[in-house]
């Protein structure tokens, strides 16, 4: 191995036309590689299949992209999907509806979330900061939360 | 070319008859698997004939072309990316086992078997580097490519083309001294 300037260098003299194993051993090795990969894949270059096999492959790809497209076209989205052939005032009482189903569970909630929010809260000074006790009185559990401020 | 950009399909038929073999064979070392590379040579050919309006031309038909392949490469092998390609789309259809593969020990006596075990190495070898620089590689030995023209194929600064062309081999041979059991 070399280093990579000097590697770079090599490679590229060895991409020069012309370039031989007979050149630096720096080059030689990139030759060397060439000649190594050049013959390995001319040993597996692969017989491409029947051009006619290929081209009507391609053709019927092309025409299944086409009659894809024209369904895509056709085939209606959005609203329109919805409705279909009908016209959009067919929609008039879909929206009646859902207003009267909004309007009935707000009326019939109304009054009945009267939570009450409320807590008591004291708070003392000890040496060793500031004492806070709280209570919610809308816990029924009836548990008290004291908090030990640490000033320090 | 202004034939079948003007949307002359017998034109464009001929540029494909011109061009799918080099198509078919650089997808199949890239992808090293015919089957793939047949697929995937076709739906190049759809996509060229369909961006055709927009090829400005700037670029040879080739490059164009072989970006429209490689690009189509690359997506399917990061929608199914594991070990590689071989594994991808070979697993289990006859795998070829490949002799001296990982070894250091001396080959076959015979130098014809020697030669072949030596290429079927150096394949494997190439199998294993990452596609951009199998890719790239393929691109300068066998598509016998200048820098410029792997520059323009593959979108990439010359300095990344040659960079990265070092890199790839840098990488090959390291992967195959050991095998070899020769220095390159």
């Amino acid at each position: 191995m070399f280093g990579k300037k000097r590697g770079m260098q090599a490679m590229l003299a060895a991409d020069r036309p012309g370039a031989s194993r007979d050149a630096t051993p720096e080059v030689a090795a990139f030759v060397a590689l060439r000649e190594q990969v050049r013959a390995a894949e001319a040993a597996a270059a692969p017989t491409p299949p029947p051009f006619e096999l290929m081209w009507t492959g391609v053709e019927a790809r092309l025409a299944a992209n086409a009659r894809e497209r024209v369904e895509t076209v056709a085939k209606p989205t959005g609203w329109r999907a919805l409705l279909g052939h009908r016209p959009v005032w067919v929609l008039a009482p879909v929206g009646a509806l859902v207003m009267a189903v909004v309007l009935g569970y707000f009326v019939s909630t109304a009054g009945s979330g009267d939570v009450d929010n409320r807590c008591y809260v004291d708070s003392y000074d000890a040496a060793s900061g500031t004492i806070l006790v709280e209570q919610d009185l809308d816990d029924r559990s009836g548990v008290t939360v004291i908090w030990h401020l640490d000033e320090g | 070319m202004l034939a079948a950009k003007n949307g002359d399909r017998a034109a464009f038929k001929t540029l494909v008859e011109r061009y799918y073999g080099r198509i078919h064979r650089m997808l199949t070392a890239v992808t090293r698997s015919e089957d793939v590379a047949l697929d995937l040579t076709q739906e190049t050919f759809v996509r060229a004939i369909e961006a055709l309006p927009d090829f400005n031309m700037t670029s040879s038909f080739y490059t164009w072309i072989y970006r429209i392949a490689r690009n189509l490469a690359f997506d399917r092998f990061r929608r199914k990316k594991t070990a590689g390609w071989q594994k991808e789309y070979d697993d289990g259809i006859d795998l070829k086992v490949v002799p001296g593969v990982g070894q250091t020990v001396p080959l076959e006596p015979s130098r014809a078997v020697a030669a072949q075990q030596s290429l079927d190495v150096v394949r494997a070898a190439l199998d294993e580097l990452r596609p951009e620089y199998r890719e790239i590689i393929l691109l300068r030995e066998v598509e016998d490519m200048s820098y410029e023209e792997i520059s323009e194929t593959l979108g990439l600064k010359m300095g990344t083309v040659m960079s990265r062309l070092f890199q790839a081999r840098m990488r090959l041979r390291e992967i195959l001294e050991p095998r070899l059991g020769r220095r390159l």
